[in-house]
């Protein structure tokens, strides 16, 4: 069997759209459902959706899977099934501790996978060829500037006292918003040179 | 930098893929460097260069427009 960058273009996105609608679809299905079969089913969806994804984004992108990429996968998919397994059923479980510090254990145990994927992330970067590092530190430093632009934007309006602001949450959102915006750029900067 | 990459590899009869499994690098690496985006380090300039049994400054010359 041909290798999926070899494929024609209609089949490598219509791959990529089939990775696209399990992932948001069982994602939906995550925090649509409740019991515990569905929210199984929907774990293996997202991580069948993000194994279809990250072998049809190289495709489309006429790149082949390489050793660094497929240590990628082996890496980072467990520890993202684990973080949300933390998220999903240990988390929850700080509602009827009253321990601080059994608090604080129980509600930051999901950052010991984030942490992996960190250094999981860092590893890759690591193991990329020349211009992709220096891609990879054009997006890092693209997410830096739009996530801070946002973040002073924010706090001069709440300042004015001309919008309220959360503050746990935009700490939430912090890491997702630089890892959305950094997965932009780097994605726009791959784009450029997909061309034969 | 100009370079003859995208010339040496077509008369090898080399895709952009194969050469870049070759060296150990990305396609759009390939491409990057075959378009002038991308100027490679020296230890890829010398891989390059070795593969094609060229010599260096055979295959890069600085662009004096830029």
């Amino acid at each position: 069997m041909a290798r999926m960058d070899e494929w024609s273009a209609w089949q490598r996105w219509g791959v990529w759209l089939l990775g696209w609608a399990l992932y948001v679809g069982a994602f939906w299905l995550l925090l649509a459902g409740a019991g515990l079969a569905t929210r199984i089913v929907a774990l293996a969806g997202i991580c069948a959706g993000l194994l279809v994804l990250t072998y049809s984004s190289k495709a489309v992108l006429n790149e082949r899977m390489r050793k660094i990429d497929h240590w990628q996968l082996r890496t980072i998919l467990p520890a993202f099934l684990v973080y949300m397994l933390l998220v999903l059923y240990v988390m929850p479980l700080e509602a009827g501790i009253a321990t601080p510090w059994l608090k604080a254990l129980v509600v930051l145990s999901p950052m010991l996978p984030v942490l992996f994927i960190a250094w999981a992330v860092v590893r890759y970067v690591n193991r990329c060829d020349e211009m992709e590092r220096r891609q990879h530190l054009e997006a890092a430093g693209v997410a830096v500037v739009v996530v801070s632009v946002a973040c002073m934007t924010l706090g001069l309006l709440s300042a004015a006292k001309l919008i309220t602001v959360n503050g746990a949450l935009v700490l939430l959102l912090m890491l997702p918003a630089l890892c959305v915006v950094y997965g932009f750029a780097c994605t726009w900067s791959k784009w450029r040179n997909r061309a034969r | 930098m100009k370079n003859r990459v995208r010339e040496l590899r077509e008369a090898h009869g080399w895709s952009q893929g194969a050469l870049a499994e070759q060296l150990d690098v990305s396609r759009q690496t390939i491409n990057a460097i075959e378009t002038g985006k991308y100027d490679p380090s020296l230890p890829l300039a010398f891989k390059l260069a070795r593969l094609f049994k060229q010599r260096i400054e055979s295959m890069f010359e600085p662009d004096e427009g830029r």
